[in-house]
Order: C-alpha cells, then structure tokens, then sequence
C-alpha cells in the first residue's frame, strides 16, 4: 500500500478521528482562554490592537518591513483579524458568548472535516498549498500567482468536504445510489474530468487578478460577474456534457456494465444513477463557484469605488453608510418633517433604517451608486406601452394589403394563413414606426404600472435604459437626442446599436403610475433613427441581487441538468463521439434558439421576386422551425445575464424553467431509459 | 414429481444480424438443454460454437431469437432473478479506478446488502482471493490475474444460487487455478448450481456434473461425465495378480473369441479426445459454424515463391530435433491428410507429446481445434495426465 492510500485508511480510522478532534477541541479552548485573557487584560481599555502590534504593521505611518509583509501576505492575516476582531467584540457585553459561539462554529466545521474523514487531506492541503502560495504572495513578482494559489486552497477544501458529504449522502445500498456515487467517484479519479475541476477551480482564483483597478468599481464587479458565471456555466456544461456522454458509452464500450447489469439494477435505476452522479458533481462544483463568485463580489464591492478615498468614504469625507452619525442626523430631520406634515405617522426603528439606507444612498458617490442600483440589485423592467391602434383603420389597410396581393398573384385564393402573414407584417410595420423618429421629429412614450415604484419607501432610482438604431448602423456614427421625462429635459449622444443607461428620480412617475417619455431626435442626425424592441426599457429595484445570485445558480443547475440527460440518452445507444456530437448539437440548438429564430424571420423559402421556392431552405425551415420554437423559452432564459444586468430573475421565472426544462430532462431521461432497455449490451455498436 | 430445472432451454436459437438487418451469423442453433438444481453444468465447444451467446442470453446481456430460455422460471430479463446470480466474465470488466475493496463494495450495494453483511462479506472474499494486503490499491494497478481473482470475488458477493462462470481459471497461475477447482467442488457440494464454461477441457473434466458439447450452434453431445467418457469399444479385467498359466487360460479363452487384450473393465477415454472427435464428426457433417474454422494452407506470401514450405519445414524440424524422442520417428508426430497444414504441424509437433488415443478413428484429429483448445494450458500450466479419475460427490 502506498503512503497516500496508508493516510487516508488512516484518517478514516475511528481512533484517528477521537484524536483528532481532542487536539482540535483543546487548540480551541486554548484560542478562548488566551482571547479572554488578551481582552481582559488592565492595559486593554486603553483600546489599544493588542494582537495586532505582533506584526507591527497597522502602526500609522511606518513601513511594513519583509517579515511583516510576509505575514499580511499570507492566510496569517485572517487570523490576526480574526483575533483582533474577537479581542474587540470580547470587551463588549456578551462578547464572550458571540465569539464562543461563533468560534465553536468554525470548531464545528473542523469536527465535520474530521469525521468525515477528510483531517488529514485537509491538513495536507492546507500545509502544502498555504506553504506554497504563501511565499509566492509575499514576493512582489510573483504576488498574483501566490494570491491565485490562495484562493484556489479554500475553494478545494470546499470542494473536498461536499464531495465527502454527498459519498456519504449517497452510501445507501440502493442501486441508484451506488451508481451516482461510482460516477462522482470515476469524475474525480478520471482525469479528464479532474482536469476541468481543476481548471475551475483555477479560473476562478486566476479571473480577479485579470481585473484592471483603472475601471471604475461598477464595471469591475460587472465583469467580475460576467466572467465567473459564465465560465462556470461553460466549464461545467462541457464537463457535464463529456463526463455524462462517457461514464455511459465507456462502460458499454469496455464492456464494465455487464457486471453491472447482471445484478439487480432495474434499467431505470442505472438511467437515473447516471444522471443523479453527474448533477450531484454539478452541485458541488456550481457550489463551490458560487460561493467564490459571491465572496469575491462582496470582497470586491467593499473596495474604495470612484469618488471615494476608502470603502463608503467620499472624497469629500462624508461617509455615506446607513450607521454614520451625518447620515443618522439628516434622517432624524427628515422624520420629523414627515411626522410634522402626517401625525399619524409611526416613527419605527424599520422605517428608520429604511430612511437611512436611502439617505446612506444620496451620499454616494456616482460610481458607488450606479454599482448598489444598477449591478448589485435585482431590477424589474417596463417597456413602453404598445401604440393604441385604430383597428378600423388596421382591418381596412390589412384588407388593400390581401387585395394587392391577389391582384397581383392570379389564381391565388385568400386563405386564413395568407391573410394571418400580411396582419403580422402590418402590425411589425406599425410598431417598428412608433418606435422610429425622423431627424427633428419627436416621438412620445408612456411606461405603465409603476405607481408601486412610487409608493415604496427603499425605491432607489429608476434606470432608462435605451439602444439606437439607424440605416445600417454606421458604427462611426453619433446621434444626438433629447430625452424629456415629465418635463425635464436631458441631451445625450450615443453611438448606434449601443446599449446606455440613465439613472432618473423616481419623482417623474406620476400619480397614475406612468411615466412620460419625450424623445427628441436631433435635426442633424442623419437617418430616421429607431428603438428596436428590446431598446427601450425603464428599470426599477425590487430587491437586492444576494436572493437573485442563489436563483441564477440554480437556473444555471437545472439547464445544465438538461445537457446532462441529453448526453446520458444519446450514449445509451450511441459511442461516445457520436453520443458528444449529437448532444453538443442539442446543447447547440437550446442555447441559439433565439438567434435561430431571428434568422428564420428573413430565411425565406419562397422568394417573391423571382417566384420561385428554394427547396434546400424547405427543409432547412422544416428543420429550424419547430428546433426555435421548442427550445425559444430555454434561450431566453439567460440566467448569467440577468445577474451582470441586474435584473430580476424571480421565483415564477425560475420555477417555470425548472418545469419546463425539468419535462424535458424527464424526456430525455425517458428516450435514454427506452433505448437502454431495448439494447443488447453484448454487441457494442462502436466496436 | 421432478423439481423444475434451474435453467431451461428449448429450442433457443440466437441469429445476429447485421446494419441491414441480414443475417449475419447463427449463434445458437435451436438447442436444448436443462441445468438442474445443486449441479455443475459444463458448456464446452471451439471458439464461436455458441457457449458465450448462450451464456449471454442466460444472463439478459443477449436476447433470444426464438425458443425458450427460463432461468429460474421466468425470462432471463427479469430483474428479480438477478439477485440469485453471479457471474465471472471471460474477461476481468472492472471499473479501473476504484480499488478492490470499493469495487466489491459497489457491486454488493447492487444487491442491496446492508452496511454489516457488506462489510464481513467484503473482508472474507479479499481473504479468500488473497488480495487483502493490497485491497486499497486501485484496480488499474493489478495485474490480470489479480483482477481475475476481484472478479472472482465480486460473483460471489451475493452468495448466488447459480454461478455462471466463463473461462474462470484464463490468468490464474496454478495456485489460483487449484483454488478456483477446489471453490467450484466446495459450492458444488454446498448445493450451489454452477455454469462452468471453459476451453481447458481438464478443468471441466475435473470439475463437472453434466456437460454439453457445442459446435456451430447445435449441441453435438449431453450427458454426464462418465457416461460421455465410457469407451463401449473396449473391457478392462482387473484382478489380484495371477501366476502365467492362468493368464494363459484367460488368454486361450480370449482368443477362441477373437480378443487380444487382458484388461476387463470399461476404461474411460479422455475428454479430450471425445471432444476433437466430436469436433471432427461435425466438421465430415459439414455442420456449418459462425465460429473458427480450423487452419486451412498457409498463405502463399507468407510461404514465398517456391520451396517456402519447405524452408519452414526446416526450421521446424531443426528447432524440433533435440526435444524429439529418439524412438518415435517424426512422421507419427504429423498429422496425416491432404488438408492439414504445414502451420497445423508445427503446432502439433511443440505440444508435449500426448498418448495416444485409445479409440484412434479413420479420421485424424484437427490440430488447429486443438491448438485453440489448449491455449491457456501451455507447459507451464498444470494439464490433465490423462486420468479418468472420477469425481464423486
């Protein structure tokens, strides 16, 4: 037995395991009585950082010399604050009990590890991975690297201890189980499939290094978002795809299933064994990126942002978080004026937080408040209210339309389909004209259904967010317009086909919910510009993204849940490359379906200048057509940029996808288990 | 009345077919056959003579043409039948990166054994299989005869009612060999129902109950052991020694009928002798076969222009001289007729020279069917003397 295979018997081990934990308890009572001490020392009421004069680093002024450097580089740094941090709650009342209790937490976690039987795996790991990064952190040249090494350690752990847990979640004697559990087990010991885990586990340690500190903060935590969810998203869906395509193709290629299928293991359960391993992998990996995506966010949304010397600090030495005594001072002010003009009005401790996260949120500096309203949030969008159409004056153009049309084909008969594709062309005419504005001319546009944005307390601020189009759009090319809302007008340039945004007050909403929109294109612009559908948008908060980032993730699970059970069906009866490709073009399909739809609209079969049909584009349509409209919901389901756009993606949304994504999963699982039971696993198609 | 058979095969037929859905070969031909209860059932035949298809469907890996193939009374897809099985591929199929304990572990949780009896079995079969010291040690690492002794283990995890067994002792060196015979008797005697499948005709021999010859699909022999060994041709007579008149009575007797020899008894002929003459019988027929055939000439490149046969021959014999017995001229080593091959001899002339046969027939033996049958026996593995020792239970 090797040394590795001889430690891990031994960390498994029920006396290691009491030993282990005996040394950690005791570490732990140690750690407190010595905090206790440190805290209760005569000298602590000068309030002095005890801990912190070890490293002699936070003294004003001075210097860090290299050891000092060498320990804040390192994972030292935590625990220095972290006892700083409990020295200073420990002087307060019941500060013992909160850091007892929070220490005992971490102590907690430690005896999870141990008797998981992970102590030792943990500890290497930690030795081994901390003894490394940390010097490389604490050399200036190659400080990046040391920092990606640091963050990839904890995210290991992490990675370790839930895969631990769901073996032992997944140890029943059921076949279904045994299955799952062999695939996760195959996922890590394989190393194809190791090496995407540890490619993101290493991405995700190396994309923060890779942001600029020049850009302001909002666009940082922005690109930080868009990088770290989508590269989860695209690791993991081909990980999902390759790893699900060969547990199954493999075994059957190699024969291993026939041991497997000669024992008790209902085909279902084996389908659906499959499927459990690689989604059950896929909860663990999206955990762990997840939690390394939401910290880094917070980590780096606690940054100084522009305008700012220090995190909520104006350059101007306001302090513009909800505690500050300045902030407190204008909302005690403004209660008054409130419960001066309503009597009976209540003055609560909630409304008074509400007020002062508003008022904290006046303060901010530009960059600071785009980032808290516009990225970290959870923002609804209205559209414009449709044109109001004159059905006369529509039937009686849509009826010269079909007429021309007869006239002009002789021998074609009006039919209900006929008739339905001129109605459709006219009214896209028709909205795309009340979206469009010549040089000079104006255009109005009414939001509804947002008297609730008013009413509420913690409304934030409204966003416009808008994009132009004109001709072929000349990229060189810059119009000018004028936004008037309510009366207040603002110019703006923008180039075309550009997404922008404009913060506005949500004062502009009037009493009837509505907001006016006046849109003014300049007389020097040089075509007819226009809104395409998607380019005029007013946004509103309704919460903030934390409930949004955890609904984004489990989207992004149950899309990737699909692909599994694509790539489990397709290798039930097909080889592994061939099982890859067809799932590959699924996977494919789903993700351009709206794309694809947008392609159809001009890819027409019947060309009417020519009058001829295009027999190749018949099938293609034949093809397409019913490809786009079935996977239409999945495309627009974009869970990674709802989170970089700040919009919500609610529970209706969420849930809707899981039914309707989970159906097809089911489908796909079912054709999968069909072919399964129906196939001769002694004769491999691939040999 | 009798109890119901164990496995039950009428008629069972088993035709492959190709991407077209042609006929492509017939496995199984229409065979009939029971395993009964507490018995070891022997499946012999050449390479592609229908013992694996017929193993396959037995197992649910395959499907039936056509007929009628019941294991433990229902259809060989039931799942629940399952639990009363194990099984030992020809080949070692293991999952390579667990180790042996995880992988006997995840075939036992198949059968739904719970954390203690998982546990006891686990420890007992990697001491049986003597894999106990290097249970943590992934089984990519092991060499064939290792993985062969896990899947060893891994068929008997369940404790089954029938094991089927496919060329168990292929890797095993003659220790493992010995014990895989000795595991075989003891289950045998335990009332357990074993499949036995093999192409070294001495482990069958020693080892089996009943067995059934397969060629080209058809069986072309049944029976028990004894009864498909008993040469009918000849008597043995065996007595306390005898002073030489009465010896010469016996002999004057024997004589007035027209008999030479002295031993009164119905000696058995080896199996391997009624196998290749079965064999040969099949292949007079012309009974058609999907599996090998046996070698026909050499070919011509191989052989070159002219006097290549006679060149390989050469070196044949002068590789051959020294180990050749002074007494036996070199043409009672080579096969006679026309057809057999110049390749057929070698193989024939660097097998240990064989007695020979009792009932020696018009027909001379198909070295290459031979040849395919005593692959896993070469020297170096124990091979049967002979004995017609009967194994009683």
């Amino acid at each position: 037995m090797n040394l590795f295979a001889r430690l891990n018997v031994l960390q498994q081990g029920r006396r290691f395991k009491w030993i282990a934990s005996a040394v950690l308890v005791s570490v732990w009572l140690l750690a407190m009585g010595w905090l206790w001490v440190t805290a209760n020392r005569p000298d602590a009421a000068a309030g002095q950082p005890v801990v912190a004069s070890q490293s002699g680093t936070d003294q004003a002024g001075v210097t860090p010399g290299p050891f000092a450097r060498f320990v804040d580089a390192g994972p030292m740094t935590l625990v220095k604050v972290g006892a700083e941090t409990a020295v200073a709650t420990m002087r307060t009342p019941e500060g013992t009990a909160v850091v007892a209790a929070v220490s005992f937490g971490f102590v907690a976690g430690g005896l999870l590890v141990i008797w998981l039987g992970l102590g030792l795996s943990y500890l290497a790991i930690l030795l081994v991975g901390w003894g490394v990064a940390w010097p490389l952190a604490a050399w200036p040249p190659t400080a990046r690297l040391g920092q990606v090494l640091l963050g990839a350690v904890p995210l290991t752990l992490a990675f370790l201890v839930l895969m631990q847990a769901l073996r032992l979640a997944l140890g029943a004697p059921i076949p279904l189980f045994a299955v799952a559990k062999n695939v996760l087990i195959e996922a890590v010991r394989m190393k194809v499939s190791l090496v995407f885990i540890v490619m993101l586990i290493l991405m995700m340690a190396l994309v923060p290094g890779m942001l600029t500190e020049d850009q302001p903060l909002r666009y940082r935590v922005q690109q930080w978002l868009s990088y770290g969810v989508g590269l989860s998203y695209t690791v993991l869906a081909l990980l999902t795809l390759f790893l699900s395509a060969a547990t199954v193709a493999f075994e059957q290629r190699d024969r291993v299933i026939w041991q497997t299928m000669t024992k008790p293991v209902p085909h279902w359960q084996y389908v659906l064994g499959k499927w459990v391993g690689v989604m059950s992998l896929n909860a663990v990996l999206l955990a762990v990126s997840s939690t390394g995506v939401f910290l880094f966010t917070e980590y780096l949304s606690h940054q100084r942002a522009r305008g700012e010397t220090a995190y909520l600090v104006r350059e101007d030495g306001r302090r513009s978080h909800p505690d500050d005594p300045n902030v407190r001072q204008v909302v005690d002010i403004r209660m008054n004026e409130v419960k001066q003009r309503i009597p009976a009005f209540k003055d609560t401790p909630e409304r008074r937080e509400i007020m002062a996260r508003q008022v904290a949120a006046e303060f901010m500096s530009e960059d600071r408040r785009i980032l808290e309203n516009q990225v970290l949030s959870a923002r609804v969008g209205v559209r414009p209210d449709p044109p109001i159409l004159d059905e006369e004056a529509i039937k009686k153009e849509l009826d010269e339309r079909v007429a021309q049309v007869l006239a002009d084909n002789p021998g074609m008969r009006e039919t209900r389909s006929m008739r339905k594709a001129q109605e459709k062309e006219l009214l896209t005419q028709v909205f795309d004209q009340a979206r469009s504005i010549a040089p000079g001319g104006r255009q109005i546009f009414v939001f509804s259904g947002l008297g609730e944005v008013k009413k509420a307390v913690n409304r934030g601020e409204l966003t416009l967010r808008y994009k132009i189009n004109a001709g072929s759009n000349n990229p060189s090319a810059i119009y000018k317009v004028m936004f008037v809302i309510s009366g207040y007008p603002r110019e703006v340039t923008s180039a075309l086909k550009v997404m922008n945004s404009m913060s506005i007050e949500p004062e502009v909403i009037d009493d009837e919910g509505k907001l006016v929109l006046e849109v003014h294109s300049h007389p020097d612009n040089g075509l007819t510009m226009s809104f395409p559908p998607d380019g005029l948008e007013v946004l509103y908060r309704v919460g903030g993204y934390e409930a949004n980032f955890f609904r984004v993730m489990t989207t992004i699970w149950i899309k990737l849940g699909f692909i599994a059970a694509v790539a489990i069906a397709a290798a039930t009866f097909l080889n592994f490359p061939v099982a890859c490709l067809v799932a590959v073009t699924v996977l494919f399909a789903a993700e351009s379906a709206g794309f694809l739809k947008e392609s159809l609209e001009v890819f027409v079969s019947y060309d009417e200048s020519t009058k001829t049909t295009n027999y190749v584009a018949v099938v293609v349509r034949a093809i397409a057509v019913p490809v786009s409209a079935a996977f239409e919901r999945y495309a627009d389901l974009k869970p990674g940029t709802s989170l970089v756009e700040g919009r919500l993606l609610g529970w209706p949304t969420m849930i809707q996808a899981a039914g309707l994504i989970g159906a097809w999963t089911l489908g796909a699982l079912t054709l999968g288990w069909a072919a399964f039971r129906r196939r001769e696993l002694a004769i491999y198609s691939g040999n | 009345m009798s109890e119901a058979p164990i496995v039950l095969s009428q008629g069972l037929t088993k035709l492959f077919k190709d991407f077209w859905l042609r006929d492509r070969a017939r496995a199984v031909d229409g065979i009939n056959f029971e395993v009964r209860r507490g018995e070891v059932f022997g499946l012999l035949g050449p390479n592609g003579s229908g013992k694996s298809t017929t193993i396959k469907m037995i197992l649910g890996l395959l499907r039936k043409t056509s007929g009628r193939l019941a294991v433990f009374g229902k259809s060989p897809q039931d799942v629940s039948i399952k639990k009363r099985i194990g099984y030992l591929p020809e080949e070692s199929y293991l999952y390579p990166f667990l180790n042996a304990r995880e992988t006997l572990d995840y075939y036992a949780k198949l059968f739904q054994l719970d954390g203690a009896v998982r546990r006891r079995r686990i420890d007992e079969l990697l001491d049986m299989v003597g894999l106990s010291n290097v249970q943590h040690r992934q089984v990519r690492e092991y060499s064939k005869g290792m993985q062969r002794r896990i899947g060893i283990a891994q068929a008997l995890i369940n404790d089954p009612e029938l094991l089927i067994l496919d060329e168990p002792t292929t890797g095993l060196d003659p220790i493992g060999n010995r014990q895989v015979k000795d595991l075989i008797d003891m289950l045998g005697r335990r009332g357990k129902t074993i499949i036995l499948s093999s192409h070294l005709l001495s482990d069958v021999e020693d080892c089996v109950d009943r067995l059934v010859i397969l060629y080209g699909g058809k069986i072309r022999a049944e029976g028990t052991c004894d009864s498909l060994l008993e040469s009918r041709e000849k008597v043995v007579l065996e007595t306390d020694a005898l002073d030489p008149q009465t010896i010469g009575e016996i002999n004057g007797v024997l004589e007035r009928h027209a008999r030479s020899h002295a031993r009164v008894s119905r000696p058995r002929q080896r199996l391997e002798d009624l196998f290749i003459g079965l064999v040969e019988k099949a292949q007079s027929d012309r009974v058609a076969t999907s599996g090998a055939q046996h070698g026909g000439r050499t070919a011509s490149f191989l052989e070159g222009e002219a006097g290549g046969a006679a060149l390989i021959e050469n070196l044949v014999e002068a590789n051959q001289q020294p180990a050749m017995p002074a007494d036996r001229p070199r043409e009672a080593m080579k096969p006679a007729g026309p057809d057999q091959s110049l390749l057929s001899s070698l193989s024939a002339a660097t097998k240990p020279a064989a007695p020979a046969p009792e009932n020696t027939g018009a027909v001379e033996p198909d070295q290459s069917v031979i040849g395919s049958l005593l692959d896993g026996a070469g020297p170096d593995k124990p091979k049967s003397d002979g004995a017609t020792e009967n194994r009683g239970r």
